[in-house]
């Protein structure tokens, strides 16, 4: 059974609260299956998970809560961003770096 | 991991925020919850996942030191995970956890005790400290 993943959801609320992630527009990196991506899709404009194992982006993907339309999952790499110059206002490495 | 940072540096907005969050190598207890309390049954070894910690900050102090970030925050916090059975958490770090936590076989032994003493529905707990570090893009 998978295990319960800081329940309190202090993770989330630092993520969101120190990098100020509010209607912002957000990178995460090493998304994985996406766990935090929907905490802070909750507070922030619109998130770009990024992540390079492709079984995780889709469990992400299919675990979408329907309230959250501005989240977008890529395959990738952090060394190697699909993305043009200057788009994000947040880049977040949560347990990733 | 200097590459990645600096290609965070490239998509980010001028004065945009890099958010490294992740957990310490510091030794914290795995601790058995039962309807009687909690118990610690011993302290995992996080050393092992310690070179990647200072490799991050490392990687981290350089990008700093090239002018493309400037540090703005630091907070520490902890982050609990709760496990049904000790066969889930050993499986968690068996697999995903391989490289960066060691449990003794004592630490394992004294856990199965204290598990199988407890009533009601027990769980295992270790709570992990964390940090999170803000960096401005310069």
């Amino acid at each position: 059974m998978k295990p319960l993943r800081d329940p309190d959801g202090n993770e989330a609320r630092h993520a969101i609260r120190f990098g100020q992630v509010r209607d912002k527009v957000v990178l995460e990196l090493g998304c994985g299956n996406g766990w935090l991506t929907w905490q802070v899709a909750g507070d922030a404009g619109r998130v770009f998970g990024l992540d390079p194992c492709l079984a995780d982006l889709q469990e992400g993907r299919n675990s979408q809560p329907d309230r959250y339309t501005q989240v977008w999952f890529a395959g990738g790499m952090a060394e190697h961003l699909p993305f043009a110059s200057g788009i994000f206002d947040v880049a977040l490495y949560a347990n990733a770096l | 991991m200097v590459h990645a940072l600096t290609e965070s540096w490239r998509v980010l907005k001028s004065g945009g925020t890099l958010v490294d969050l992740r957990p310490i190598s510091v030794d914290v207890p795995l601790l058995v919850l039962t309807e009687d309390g909690w118990m610690p049954a011993g302290f995992p070894d996080q050393s092992p996942d310690r070179e990647n910690d200072l490799a991050c900050d490392r990687s981290l102090r350089q990008v700093v030191d090239e002018g493309r970030f400037a540090w703005q925050s630091r907070r520490y916090f902890y982050s609990h995970n709760y496990w049904n059975s000790i066969e889930d958490l050993k499986e968690e770090i068996d697999g995903r956890w391989k490289d960066d936590i060691l449990v003794a076989p004592d630490t394992w032994e004294q856990a199965q005790r204290l598990f199988a003493r407890g009533r009601g529905e027990n769980r295992v707990q270790i709570a992990f400290r964390k940090k999170v570090s803000t960096y401005q893009k310069v």
